[in-house]
């Protein structure tokens, strides 16, 4: 175990004031481009990453972070505003959210939503501070074979719980596996499709393309509907009444079952891998709906549907690093960016982390809980003000965005090579969400390829020829058997409907 | 129909991958259990069972829509014509990539062209280049 020393050490270097304006700097970011519908936190953090290099390992995962905790506050606004959710977490919120709005209410709705947001997010941050290094302790006495077992089990989850079939999740996966393997293989180190560009060698640049498949594809999607007149997205309100412009403590008081409820179905659905927030705050809405005394309002402006979405997506959150920083696997695309961050800095997300980088990671979790005080005030003093700023037009926004992706690409991999490689996934991820190829799932399996393909080798090495190996190693023979069940359960469950 | 097509052109890139691309573009060696076009292989064969079991059995929704796919195409030439023009300098690219996506969008006024087309561009090299120190192309 870690101790007491390294702890307060990390905790010291959340406290300083470089890294609380870095984390304040990316919740700012991130609450502005959250309430911009199309936007979003995911690609913010995407088009950040480069140029987070120069900073210390602390400072640049603070602002990610903050980029990525201020956009779950920032997508409620467009939601409750104008019934377009500023990110997919937010789509449940519309439900009363923009019902509360139309009856005047909108101040009321966004603060409940930051106070939600806020309470959910920093539960699921105790829950991850409390557990992690528990589960860490448990994977570090996992060898080659267990991991790679663990990695199957992994993609088959994620495979069958992203998108609406499972025949396509598998596709994404293979289609995100086989990019993994272009550079240099790791047992002969002899390179792989590298067609004739030495640049390749060290495999397909990881900013490249997560900017590419999340960023310019959704850039040129959306820059493509644009149609007629361009109008600023957000119309604020003129006149509300001064009680309808807050939250009283006896009002939040009311909704803490509701609150809890969410921050706990949010907490346990980011523990896994490939289930998104968005999944969380219905279930989150559906539960508080059923144990509501008043069903029937909900859907026409209830207070208590606000919060259970809000304390749920925010909840998922923090949750999510759960596997990233014990397993190394990362459960949705903020999580995948955080990890190719993570790797950028020369750290390696994995139960050794807690070992080698005890520090780094104390100071993360300072920094993660130091952010939920930072969101709540910079929400309190800025919600009404994001929702003004962001009254630029989308003809603007797209633009400067994709203008952003290729500077930053640029940046990040000194040269324009790294911009064509953007491009090219930028189409690739374009042409699959189109037909409904999950891109989240090929985002996550390229980032686990390289590593799911070192054990393997070494588990190969280990068993050796022999398959009876693998009974001395029940866990990894667990893990195997529930991806098989797992992929053949989700095969005939998966929810789409047939042709 | 778009959904079983799609099964069928991932499956037939699957084979392409595993007949003519991976054979031509990794090295044979006799040595080790896990040899360089194992886990490409092993993908590709993923890839062209499962297009395959889905333009037997396709599901799902699709987002396809031809006149926005047009437009989608337009937008990556633009994308591409001013990546070729970074090759010139940024200075003269980023306006110009600027000015024509903000043109073909349908934004006229002069105020958000001055935003867009000068000062973004010239903020972003003063950050970069100037203040940072990091050149640009």
């Amino acid at each position: 175990m870690i101790d007491v020393h390294t702890i307060l050490a990390g905790f010291a270097d959340a406290l300083t004031l470089y890294n609380l304006l870095y984390v304040w700097f990316g919740i700012v970011v991130g609450q502005l481009v959250g309430a911009i519908p199309g936007i979003g936190p995911v690609m913010a953090m995407a088009i950040a990453i480069p140029f987070t290099f120069t900073l210390n390992p602390l400072p640049a995962i603070g602002f990610l972070m903050g980029v990525s905790k201020g956009g779950l506050v920032g997508g409620a606004i467009p939601a409750i505003l104008i019934n377009t959710p500023g990110t997919a977490d937010a789509a449940a919120t519309t439900l009363d959210g923009y019902p509360m709005a139309k009856n005047g209410k909108p101040e009321k709705a966004t603060k409940m939503a930051l106070y939600a947001s806020v309470t959910g997010d920093a539960f699921s941050d105790i829950i991850l501070i409390t557990v992690a290094p528990f589960i860490a302790v448990v994977a570090l006495k996992m060898g080659p074979i267990e991991i790679c077992a663990l990695m199957i089990f992994a993609f088959s989850i994620i495979a069958g719980l992203v998108g609406d079939s499972m025949a396509k999740g598998i596709v994404s996966a293979g289609l995100g596996l086989f990019c993994a393997t272009v550079g240099l293989d790791p047992e002969n180190s002899s390179p792989r499709f590298i067609f004739g560009y030495f640049e390749l060698y060290d495999g397909i640049p990881l900013i490249s393309m997560a900017l590419g498949m999340l960023a310019v594809a959704e850039i040129m999607r959306r820059m493509a509907r644009i149609r007629g007149k361009i109008e600023a997205a957000i119309i604020i309100p003129k006149s509300q009444r001064k009680a309808d412009r807050r939250v009283s403590f006896l009002e939040f008081w009311a909704c803490k079952y509701t609150i809890l409820r969410g921050s706990v179905i949010g907490s346990i659905l980011g523990a896994i891998p490939g289930l998104d927030s968005s999944a969380a705050s219905f279930l989150s809405y559906a539960t508080a709906k059923q144990a509501s005394a008043d069903p029937e309002s909900f859907g026409k402006g209830n207070i208590h549907g606000v919060a259970a979405t809000e304390s749920a997506n925010s909840a998922v959150a923090g949750a999510n690093l759960i596997p990233l920083l014990t397993l190394g696997i990362p459960g949705n695309l903020a999580a995948a960016l955080i990890i190719s961050a993570l790797m950028i800095h020369g750290v390696q997300p994995g139960p050794l982390l807690f070992q080698e980088q005890g520090q780094l990671i104390y100071g993360l979790f300072g920094t993660l809980l130091m952010a939920n005080v930072l969101n709540l005030l910079s929400g309190l003093l800025g919600l009404r003000l994001w929702a003004c700023v962001i009254q630029a037009p989308e003809s603007i926004i797209f633009p400067a965005a994709l203008l952003l992706c290729m500077t930053g690409v640029y940046l990040a991999t000194g040269g324009l090579f790294g911009v064509v490689v953007m491009f090219v996934f930028a189409f690739l991820g374009y042409v699959m969400s189109s037909y409904g190829y999950s891109v989240i799932v090929f985002v996550i399996v390229f980032f686990l390829g390289e590593r799911f393909e070192l054990s393997l080798s070494q588990s190969l090495n280990i068993i050796d020829g022999d398959p009876t190996v693998l009974l001395s190693h029940p866990v990894a023979l667990l893990l195997l058997i529930t991806a098989i069940f797992s992929a053949v359960w989700f095969g005939v469950k998966s929810k789409g409907r047939p042709e | 129909m778009q959904n079983r097509i799609s099964g069928i052109v991932i499956s037939l890139f699957g084979i392409v991958l595993l007949f003519y691309i991976i054979p031509n573009q990794t090295e044979a060696v006799d040595y080790g259990w896990l040899k360089p076009a194992t886990l490409p292989s092993i993908a590709a064969v993923i890839i062209t069972v499962s297009g395959l079991l889905h333009s037997v059995w396709p599901k799902g929704e699709l987002e396809f829509e031809f006149t926005s796919a047009l437009r989608a195409l337009l937008f990556f030439f633009i994308g591409i014509l001013g990546l070729w023009l970074m090759t010139v300098n940024y200075l003269v690219a980023a306006p110009l990539l600027m000015l024509m996506l903000m043109w073909v969008i349908g934004e006229r006024r002069w105020k958000w062209f001055c935003i867009g087309v000068v000062l973004l561009p010239a903020g972003l090299w003063f950050c970069i280049d100037y203040l940072l120190k990091r050149p640009l192309p």
